[in-house]
């Protein structure tokens, strides 16, 4: 039996092609959430808050260099007071980071907390200031489409040049508090701010993929959710690439069964204390959708859960002894129901 | 549950130290869903749509070049300059192939083409298109500023790529850096930089300074370590003299360094690697080294360089130069190619010559180098080693994206 928290391997081409085909129907409400881009007049107003954007926010960018490690990532200041944003792992490891500034000057920053399964950490300046800083945004609602500016120290710090501008949009929301864009990034690059259009703070830069289009950010609000924990300078999770293994990927709390002739993922287990129990779902239920969604095996089932938030209530389209109904379930973290090492 | 096929998610982070290459999965952007995928694909429909309106005119200035060994090659694109009997175009990607060119617009008409002359130190050819001439470039000179918007046009009247301005114009040019001409301690903890090497003939030995002694100041600037030292010296032109603090056993002293040119074979890079890279295609096998550039995030294939670029306006604001890599394309702004073509180009002799020398000079300058860097342990040092690593993983990549590409043919 495979739980649905097992290796990412479980993804396989039938499901693929089997979801090409659910394209259509669910492309609505997309088309409002962005700016259009479809004559040179767009392209036009795109490109101012592209410079304006770029304007604002770069006296912020710095990079955070480690003269003994030898490292190098980025991080972006979000108070007066110096507080800067970056990724868990740039700080990996170290208690103080040299602080450049675009303009050259190196400052001293004292490390606070990280979260690794975010993937997210704070800085802080030793010197009162005020910083430069930039304001915070929203990553939640971010979808495909919505355009975006990442800066960052590509390549280590270089004083023969300021943080190059990326321009881009969101390719995929999730995994969790991830996101996926196509502003390309390269080491160095981590930990630097991914900006909307207004020049709010998105996300940190996080990791890559082979293609150019993919480039994985560490979402803001993941950020506000852990503020306190991080601030108080505390560090936990688990860096984890695979996310379907990461402690704070979503799930329900049900073990698969072997995929049957029938279409849906067979619930052989479900955990005691998971919300999966709480909201009645039972072993020998077939689940067939999520959200109207339909599921065909579980590597379906893996790929829609993952791509949700902790929290989130998912409505779970369950066929019982020949009989339709409908659970809905809310998502918890999988650390709180599986170990996690 | 049957296991039909493995995908790995393919992510890497993205410290400096830790840039390593990551397996290749199925999927461009894994965990895209349909509606995300159809999104995206309606909005790059309708950004390129946009585009080509741009492009529109600076097409009919856009050529592809073929070459001819056993069969014909597409090498690389160029713009029509001058009265339209020209053309511009990146000289690395012709070379191999001076007696065989030829030129064609997007209409399909072609005409044999020579070389004129070469700017061979910005890797730019000037070629003469023989009983034919094409629309020529009308070069809109000004600055670009961060975050303008640049298209890559292609003969055929499409944009070939999109990019914004991500590097204001500057020299990328090793050579025209100031050097103290020293190689620092990478060992060392301390305050300041420890010498590990001086140069023979380069500034720092010529005013004194030895092997073990500890860099402190520059000028009025305190130097904490190596990043710090070559923040101080990045404002500084070659031939400017600095004063520089050391530290020699227990004892602080003052010398005056005249700044030397950078060494021609920069600090780690390396001409096999760079051999390697080429392989795949994906990146310029030249891009460095260019006196007047603006870096973009433009992605462009690596043979549709040589074109022009326009703004959204349609004005052609220069051309492009190099793919440098996954963050990167340099172009030439429209001034900067106005001034090269005014200069003196190089004769086929000429140009090969300097590039000869110039990989006479690598050669000899890694030789003096290398003895005294093994002698510290070379194997042993920890940023050396990770240099390594990373050398080998790109070579890694391009080996593995030549084979995708053999498989698909």
């Amino acid at each position: 039996m495979l739980d649905e928290t097992g290796s990412w391997c479980r993804l396989c081409e039938v499901k693929r092609i089997s979801a090409v085909a659910l394209g259509s129907i669910m492309s609505f409400g997309i088309v409002s959430a962005r700016e259009p881009a479809n004559s040179i007049a767009d392209l036009v107003k795109l490109e101012t808050k592209v410079s304006q954007v770029a304007a604002k926010t770069m006296s912020a960018t710095v990079a955070l260099v480690s003269e003994k490690t030898g490292s190098s990532g980025s991080g972006v200041l979000v108070t007066a007071d110096g507080l800067i944003l970056t990724a868990a792992h740039v700080v990996q490891g170290m208690s103080e980071v040299d602080v450049y500034f675009p303009d050259g000057k190196k400052w001293l920053g004292k490390v606070l907390g990280a979260n690794y399964s975010k993937d997210i950490g704070m800085v802080k300046m030793i010197e009162a200031g005020p910083w430069p800083h930039v304001e915070l945004g929203e990553s939640k609602p971010l979808e495909a489409g919505d355009w975006v500016v990442a800066l960052g120290h590509s390549a280590g710090f270089d004083p023969a040049r300021t943080p190059p501008i990326r321009f881009g949009r969101v390719m995929s929301d999730g995994p969790g508090n991830f996101f996926t864009t196509d502003c390309t990034l390269i080491g160095g690059d981590s930990g630097g701010p991914l900006f909307d259009l207004d020049g709010k703070l998105v996300a940190v830069n996080s990791s890559i993929g082979w293609s150019w289009k993919n480039n994985n950010h560490a979402g803001v609000d993941g950020f506000r959710e852990d503020w306190d924990r991080l601030i108080k300078g505390q560090t936990w999770g688990t860096l984890q690439m695979n996310p379907l293994a990461n402690p704070e990927t979503p799930v329900l709390g049900i073990g698969m069964g072997m995929r049957s002739r029938a279409k849906g993922v067979p619930v052989q287990k479900v955990e005691p204390n998971s919300p999966a129990a709480a909201a009645g779902v039972r072993v020998g239920d077939l689940i067939r959708s999520v959200d109207g969604e339909p599921v065909r095996e579980g590597s379906d089932l893996q790929q829609v859960l993952v791509k949700r938030e902790v929290g989130d209530r998912v409505k779970l389209g369950i066929l019982r002894a020949s009989k339709s109904l409908e659970i809905e379930v809310e998502l918890v973290k999988r650390e709180e129901l599986y170990k996690t090492r | 549950m049957k296991i039909t096929q493995t995908i790995k998610y393919c992510a890497i982070l993205l410290g400096v130290s830790t840039l390593a290459p990551a397996q290749r999965g199925k999927d461009e952007v894994p965990l895209m869903r349909p509606d995300e995928k159809k999104a995206v694909d309606d909005q790059t429909f309708g950004f390129n749509k946009a585009l080509e309106i741009a492009v529109k005119d600076a097409s009919k200035s856009t050529v592809l070049i073929w070459g001819r060994d056993k069969k014909p090659r597409e090498l690389v694109y160029g713009t029509v300059v001058a009265d339209g009997t020209q053309v511009l175009t990146k000289w690395s990607e012709i070379e191999r192939y001076v007696d065989t060119l030829y030129v064609q617009n997007g209409s399909g008409e072609a005409a044999k083409a020579v070389v004129s002359g070469i700017f061979t130190d910005e890797d730019l050819v000037l070629l003469d298109i023989l009983g034919e001439s094409f629309a020529p470039a009308k070069f809109y000179e000004s600055q670009l500023p961060l975050g303008r918007f640049l298209a890559a046009s292609r003969p055929n009247g499409k944009p070939g790529a999109f990019g914004v301005v991500a590097v204001l114009e500057r020299n990328l040019r090793e050579a025209d850096r100031a050097h103290l001409g020293i190689m620092a301690d990478s060992k060392y903890r301390g305050e300041g930089v420890r010498i590990a090497n001086v140069q023979p003939e380069f500034g720092a030995a010529e005013a004194g300074l030895q092997a073990g002694d500890v860099i402190l100041k520059i000028d009025d600037r305190m130097i904490s370590g190596l990043q710090e030292l070559r923040n101080a010296l990045s404002g500084k032109q070659p031939g400017d003299k600095v004063v520089v603090e050391i530290e020699s056993a227990g004892k602080q002293q003052i010398f005056e360094v005249m700044l030397s040119n950078r060494p021609v074979f920069g600090q780690f890079s390396g001409g096999r690697l760079n051999q390697m890279e080429r392989m795949g295609g994906d990146t310029s096998g030249v891009r460095d080294g260019f006196s007047r550039v603006v870096q973009t995030d433009m992605q462009i294939k690596a043979n549709h360089v040589g074109g022009p670029v326009v703004d959204l306006q349609g004005r052609i604001v220069g051309v492009t130069m190099a793919r440098a890599d996954r963050t990167r394309t340099y172009i030439m702004g429209s001034s900067a190619v106005v001034d090269v073509l005014k200069g003196e180009a190089d004769t086929l002799v000429e140009a090969r010559t300097k590039i000869g020398l110039r990989k006479k000079e690598m050669a000899k300058q890694r030789l003096a180098l290398l003895p005294k860097a093994r002698s510290q342990g070379k194997a042993r040092d920890p940023r050396r080693m990770r240099r390594h690593l990373s050398d080998m993983e790109r070579l890694i990549e391009r080996m593995d994206s030549e084979m995708e590409a053999l498989g698909e043919r």
